[in-house]
C-alpha cells in the first residue's frame, strides 16, 4: 500500500498506469480518482478491455449510466461474448450496496455473503481464473456523505481482495475532497489501496526526473496553497473581530440614539412644562393679584374709607405691590434661565437721567429718614430699555436706602464711550466673601425692620438685565468710604 | 358726551371672561365719568354691538366661545363694526393682531385710563389721576 501510484518497470510502449490497468498483479486494490467522467471512462474500458483479452472473469458493479459509457468504448462483439459466455457481469451498483447496507452502516457479514455470491458466479465455469472487478459502491457512499461506511467498505474489500485473490479497481471523484478537512479521509483513501491513480493530469509520470519535477511543482503549490490558507483564515479571524467591533460599535450607536431620544422626550416635556409654568406665573398669579391692588386703589381713591380701615387698605396694596415684584423677579429669573434669557428693547439712545430722577423721588418719598441725594450731567444719553433701566435702578437705590447707614448719593456721567451711574451709600463695607454671592439668585440679606425685602433675586437680575444692555453692575466696598454699585452703560450698542 | 369716530355712545365695552377684572375695569371707567358696558366673550360681545355702538372696545384675547381675536376678524368684515375703536388687553400681548393698540396685563391702571383717553374722549374732567403709592 502506498500514498502514490508504485510503478512497475514501465513498458516500452505505454505508462506504468496503462500497464497497470492491462495487467494487474494478483491482490491489486487500485484507486483511480479522476475529475472529468471521461477519464473514468477511458481508464475502466481499458481495465475492462483488457480483462476479456486475458480471459479474466470481469465484474463491473457500476451506476447504469457509467456502464452504458464503458460498453460505449468497448468491442460490441466482445461485450457481447463475455456477458454470453458469463466471462462479463455487470451489476447495478445502487442495487448491490442496498443488499449489504443496514441504515447508515456496511453490514460486514451481509457484505461478505454478497461477494461470495459475486466471486461464486463468477468462477463458476472457471474457478482457477484470475477476477478483475471494477466497483464504486465507495464512490456512492461518498456522494451520499456517508464517509464513514465508505472507508469502511473499502477496509472490507482490502481484505477480501487478500482472502479472495482478485483484482478491485475503485474509483472516486476528486470534487469529494475539495475542502482542507477533507486531506485526512484522503489519506485514509489512499492508504486503504495498494495501487494510487492520480487524476488524468497525472498518468504520465514515466521518467523519473520528470516525476521529480512534478513533485517538486506540486510541494510548491501544496505549500503555497497552506500559507494562503493560513493567511485567509487570518483574514478570516480578522473579519470576525472585526464583525463583532462593528455590532459592538453598532450597539452603542443604538444605545446613544436611544439615550438622545430619551433626552429630547424629556427636554420636550420640559418645554412643555416651562410654559405651563410661566403662563401659571405670568397670567393666572399675577392678574388676581392686580384686581386685589386695583380694587384697593380705586377704593382709596373714592376716599370711601377714612381713618384706620385707610390705613389698613394701604397695608393690602403695599403687600400687593411688593407680592407683583417678587412675582416679576421669579418671572425674570425663570426667563432668564429657561428662555432665551431677560428680554430688553432698547429704542432709540434717550437721556437717562430724567429715568434716574424718577426713581429716586420715588424712593425719597417711601423713605422719608433718609436723603438720597442726585447729581447728574445736563445729559447721559445711551440706548436703553426705560422700563429695564429703571427697575435696576428701582433695585440699587433701594438697597442703599434699605440696607446702607446714612444718605444715599446717586450720580451719573456720561464718559467718552460709557454712561455711568454710582450709587453710593455710608456704612459697613460688605464682606468681600458675600460680594460674589450677591449677585446669585436667592441670596437674600437679612431683614430690615422685622420685613424681608424680597427673595434675593434683585441683583441676579439687574446684573442680568445689564449685561442685555452689554453694560455691567460693578460693586466696591471699603471701610472708609462705604459701598457703591456702578451701572455703566454703553452710549453705542 | 360726544361720541367717537368709530361709535354713537358713550361708553366703553369691556370684554373679558374674568368677572373680577370686568367688574374692576367697569369701576375704573365709571370712576373716570364714562358709562361700562360689559361682555363675557367675543360671541356675547356681537351680540351687545346689534343694539349698542360703544365709542371703545376693550378686549382680552384668550376666552372661552370665541376669543378676542376671532372677534376682531368678525369686526372686520363688518362695514358697520370695522371703525369701532378696539384697545387689546391681554397676557399674551403678542399675539394682538397688527395694527390693534394693546395694553399688556396685568393693567397698570393710570396707563389704562391714559390709553382710553387717547381712544375716545368720553372721559370727562372728574376723571382723576392718582399716582400709585408703592
Amino acid at each position: 500500500m502506498g500514498n502514490l501510484i508504485r510503478f512497475p518497470s514501465a513498458s516500452k510502449e505505454g505508462s506504468a498506469v496503462a500497464d497497470l490497468l492491462a495487467d494487474p498483479p494478483r491482490h491489486t486494490h487500485a484507486v483511480q480518482f479522476y475529475e472529468e467522467p471521461d477519464s473514468l471512462y477511458e481508464a475502466v474500458s481499458k481495465f475492462i478491455g483488457a480483462g476479456l483479452e486475458a480471459g479474466d472473469r470481469v465484474v463491473i458493479i457500476a451506476t447504469v449510466p457509467h456502464r452504458d459509457a464503458f460498453v460505449a468504448r468497448l468491442d460490441r462483439g466482445a461485450v457481447a461474448r463475455g456477458l454470453a459466455s458469463g466471462q462479463l457481469t455487470f451489476l447495478d451498483a445502487r442495487d448491490t450496496l442496498a443488499k449489504f447496507m443496514v441504515g447508515e452502516a456496511v453490514d460486514p457479514d451481509l457484505f461478505r455473503n454478497v461477494l461470495s455470491r459475486i466471486v461464486a458466479h463468477a468462477r463458476a465455469n472457471a474457478p482457477d481464473a484470475r477476477i478483475r472487478a471494477f466497483g464504486e459502491m465507495v464512490d456512492l457512499l461518498w456522494r451520499d456523505g456517508n464517509s464513514n461506511a465508505a472507508l469502511h467498505l473499502e477496509e472490507l474489500w482490502e481484505t477480501a481482495c487478500t482472502e479472495r485473490a482478485f483484482t478491485l479497481l475503485c474509483a472516486y471523484s476528486m470534487g469529494h475532497f475539495y475542502r482542507e478537512a477533507d486531506g485526512q479521509r484522503f489519506k485514509a483513501v489512499c492508504e486503504s489501496h495498494s495501487h494510487v491513480i492520480p487524476t488524468e493530469g497525472f498518468t504520465r509520470l514515466d521518467e523519473p526526473y520528470a516525476r521529480l519535477r512534478e513533485i517538486s511543482v506540486l510541494q510548491q503549490r501544496a505549500r503555497s496553497l497552506e500559507t494562503e490558507l493560513l493567511h485567509r483564515k487570518g483574514l478570516e479571524t480578522a473579519l470576525r473581530e472585526a464583525l463583532r467591533d462593528r455590532s459592538r460599535v453598532e450597539a452603542e450607536l443604538r444605545e446613544s440614539v436611544r439615550r438622545e431620544r430619551e433626552a429630547r422626550t424629556k427636554a420636550e416635556a420640559n418645554d412643555s412644562f416651562k410654559e405651563q409654568f410661566l403662563a401659571v406665573l405670568g397670567h393666572d398669579l399675577r392678574n388676581p393679584l392686580n384686581t386685589i391692588l386695583t380694587t384697593a386703589r380705586l377704593m382709596l381713591m373714592r376716599g370711601e374709607v377714612s381713618g384706620d380701615s385707610q390705613k389698613r387698605l394701604d397695608r393690602v396694596v403695599s403687600s400687593g405691590v411688593r407680592m407683583q415684584r417678587m412675582i416679576e423677579q421669579i418671572l425674570d429669573v425663570t426667563h432668564e434661565r429657561l428662555s432665551p434669557g431677560i428680554s430688553v428693547s432698547c429704542d432709540a439712545p434717550r437721556d437717562v437721567v430724567p429715568i434716574v430722577t424718577r426713581v429716586v423721588e420715588e424712593l425719597q418719598s417711601g423713605h422719608p429718614t433718609k436723603s438720597i441725594a442726585l447729581t447728574a450731567e445736563r445729559a447721559c444719553v445711551a440706548p436703553v430699555d426705560e422700563a429695564r433701566i429703571e427697575q435696576v435702578l428701582r433695585t440699587i437705590v433701594g438697597n442703599a436706602a434699605t440696607h446702607g447707614d446714612g444718605n444715599v448719593s446717586v450720580s451719573v456721567t456720561s464718559l467718552e464711550d460709557v454712561v455711568t451711574i454710582e450709587v453710593w451709600n455710608a456704612g459697613p463695607p460688605i464682606d468681600a466673601d458675600l460680594e460674589t454671592s450677591l449677585f446669585e439668585p436667592f441670596k437674600r440679606t437679612r431683614k430690615t425692620n422685622g420685613r424681608s425685602e424680597g427673595l434675593g433675586l434683585g441683583l441676579f437680575i439687574a446684573r442680568r438685565i445689564l449685561e442685555a444692555h452689554e453694560g455691567k453692575l460693578e460693586l466696591q466696598s471699603s471701610l472708609g468710604r462705604g459701598t457703591c454699585f456702578r451701572v455703566i452703560l454703553p452710549r453705542e450698542l | 358726551m360726544s361720541t367717537s369716530p368709530g361709535g354713537d355712545e358713550a361708553c366703553v365695552l369691556i370684554v373679558d371672561d374674568e368677572e373680577d377684572i370686568r367688574e374692576t375695569l367697569r369701576e375704573a371707567i365709571e370712576m373716570a365719568g364714562c358709562t361700562a358696558i360689559t361682555a363675557s366673550n367675543g360671541a356675547d360681545a356681537l351680540k351687545v354691538l346689534e343694539t349698542r355702538r360703544p365709542c371703545l372696545i376693550v378686549l382680552d384675547l384668550l376666552m372661552p366661545v370665541m376669543t378676542g381675536i376671532e372677534m376682531i376678524e368678525v369686526m372686520r368684515k363688518q362695514p358697520a363694526l370695522a371703525a369701532v375703536p378696539v384697545l387689546v388687553s391681554s397676557s399674551v400681548p403678542n399675539r394682538a393682531p397688527a395694527g390693534v393698540p394693546v395694553l399688556p396685563k396685568p393693567i397698570d391702571i393710570d396707563k389704562f385710563w391714559a390709553r382710553v383717553k387717547d381712544s375716545c374722549d368720553c372721559l370727562d374732567a372728574r376723571r382723576r389721576r392718582t399716582t400709585t403709592s408703592t
